[in-house]
């Protein structure tokens, strides 16, 4: 399914003066299938980029193709619902945006709105819960009342259940404890890999995006610097340093040892591989 | 999705009603109040919209926010005229309980335009200090205005949170039917309780450990000067008022 963005602009409060511009310009195509990461500072246009593209929001200018709905000013999507079904945001903070009082009526809301068979909502329900690590006995609990992490898992959990066909995480690993990071790295691995899904992740936690991303879009001030796998985009600490972004721990260590010892080193995903090089190399 | 709603925001460009004191558009809005009460006839009303729309030419503030804040009336002003017509009142007695309506909403909101929350505050508090001669807690008073004022941007910020979240799974109340948006409607109510309560605890706290005290005296970050435009206007108003008072009792 493919996402692409032509020439967009898109500018708050036009015409007053409180006008600002947050995307200028922007020519974009998602890697289908892939894991793809939006990285920037605070203010890039990150999230007015992926608000983008389930018409929460209707470019100033360009246009936004998701498969065959085209979402501009000048033409109006007719069934704006099946777009919204095939792509699923959650949002930063997504446990903010509670607005039933148990976790399975927050998690159903997606289904009935979309009218989906009730015969198979039970089990979606199930299914979703499993998929984050939860169980049934949660269906009856108050939301407001679980931890950061719970309530995270039930956030994706209630955008899971219609089964988007892209994914949208804003800012996910805010808030989450060590384990419940490698839990949701390995959620978005399944759901990449067997459920062939298209992930789009925004995150400031570089080290996280480095582990799990594909595709790395890099913003800045609104528009598009960099774009390319991420051995060319993440390898390039220079290229993240000019741009106020962290550089990967792992991809920082190497870097180190290549400028203080002169040994190259392999590209490596994850520390713990890159330590086993390192002990491999020590022996 | 609530951009269309204006209430508590602020529109910076440099007028003449921008630049003027607190205070004495607190007055001005005051009177002008007043003056709605005091207009019994429809000619009287039209005076008043007169004024409104002087004000508002004035103020250099496009008039689509205007008519945003009026459009936002709509429903209580069909209420009203259904409820006059069941009730076989005068139709232009409905008109100008209609018109008042209006013209509060629209004068409010020229308080609300050209004036930052903060300044609304500060001159609430120079409005009601004279109840200090009476034991009353004027600054409590203020404080509570300007939190509720604060407020309001922010619970709208949070409202909008939950309404995009909504629209994400299936219901859009921008475009969805009278009975997709009362759903939505109704799912906002408890969040945003809970929500409004929560941000109201963490303000306290974070009040109460910078050690903050009612008591404390106080300056104001700006200068508010009160100029000769500040006299004029409050005079003009003031005299309408008296007018209209006087025009009042002697009929």
């Amino acid at each position: 399914m493919e996402i692409k963005y032509n020439n967009v602009t898109y500018v708050y409060n036009d015409k007053t003066p409180l006008k600002k511009v947050a995307l200028k310009n922007i020519n974009l195509t998602f890697k289908e299938g892939k894991v793809n990461a939006l990285i920037g500072t605070s203010g890039s246009g990150k999230t007015t980029l992926i608000e983008l593209m389930n018409s929460l929001l209707v470019p100033t200018k360009g246009e936004v193709i998701v498969d065959k709905d085209v979402i501009s000013a000048k033409s109006r999507i007719k069934n704006i619902n099946a777009l919204r079904r095939k792509v699923g945001i959650v949002f930063q903070f997504p446990e903010e945006q509670f607005f039933n009082l148990t976790v399975k009526k927050e998690i159903e809301f997606g289904l009935i709105s979309f009218n989906y068979r009730i015969s198979e909502k039970e089990k979606r329900i199930s299914d979703a819960l499993k998929m984050v690590g939860l169980d049934d006995s949660y269906l009856e609990r108050d939301p407001f009342k679980l931890s950061n992490g719970e309530k995270r898992k039930v956030a994706i959990a209630s955008i899971l259940v219609f089964n988007p066909k892209i994914i949208v995480f804003d800012e996910p690993t805010i808030g989450l404890d060590y384990d419940s990071k490698k839990n949701l790295i390995k959620l978005i691995r399944l759901l990449k890999n067997r459920y062939n899904k298209t992930i789009i992740i925004i995150s400031h936690d570089i080290d996280f995006v480095h582990s799990i991303s594909d595709y790395v879009v890099l913003l800045d001030n609104g528009q598009v610097i960099l774009t390319g796998d991420k051995y060319d985009t993440l390898g390039n600490p220079d290229v993240l340093k000019r741009f106020n972004l962290p550089v990967p721990k792992v991809i920082e260590f190497s870097y180190k040892v290549l400028k203080n010892k002169g040994i190259k080193m392999g590209y490596r995903d994850d520390l713990n591989d890159l330590l086993k090089d390192i002990y491999r190399y020590a022996k | 999705m609530l951009n269309n709603i204006m209430i508590g925001k602020y529109y910076p460009v440099r007028s003449y009603v921008h630049l003027m004191n607190p205070l004495s558009k607190i007055i001005c809005t005051m009177t002008f109040v007043g003056m709605c009460l005091f207009a019994n006839s429809m000619l009287m009303n039209l005076c008043l919209f007169a004024l409104a729309i002087l004000m508002i030419m004035n103020s250099h503030i496009p008039v689509k926010y205007f008519f945003k804040t009026i459009k936002s009336l709509r429903f209580l002003l069909l209420f009203t005229f259904i409820l006059n017509l069941i009730l076989d009142v005068y139709f232009e007695t409905t008109l100008i309980m209609m018109s008042r309506l209006i013209l509060l909403v629209l004068y409010t909101s020229i308080l609300t335009l050209t004036t930052p929350p903060s300044e609304i505050t500060y001159g609430l508090e120079k409005f009601l200090s004279p109840l200090k001669v009476f034991h009353i807690p004027v600054n409590r008073m203020a404080l509570s205005i300007s939190i509720a004022l604060r407020f309001i941007p922010t619970v709208l910020d949070e409202a909008n949170k939950i309404l995009k979240s909504q629209a994400c799974r299936g219901i859009d109340y921008n475009s969805s039917k009278i009975k997709d948006k009362l759903v939505a409607i109704k799912a906002l109510i408890v969040p945003m309780f809970i929500l409004t309560i929560k941000r109201a605890d963490t303000l306290a706290d974070a009040m109460e450990v910078r050690l903050f005290s009612i008591y404390n005296k106080r300056t104001n970050f700006r200068q508010n000067p009160w100029g000769v435009y500040d006299s004029y206007m409050v005079f003009i108003h003031v005299s309408l008022l008296v007018i209209l008072i006087v025009r009042s009792v002697m009929i």
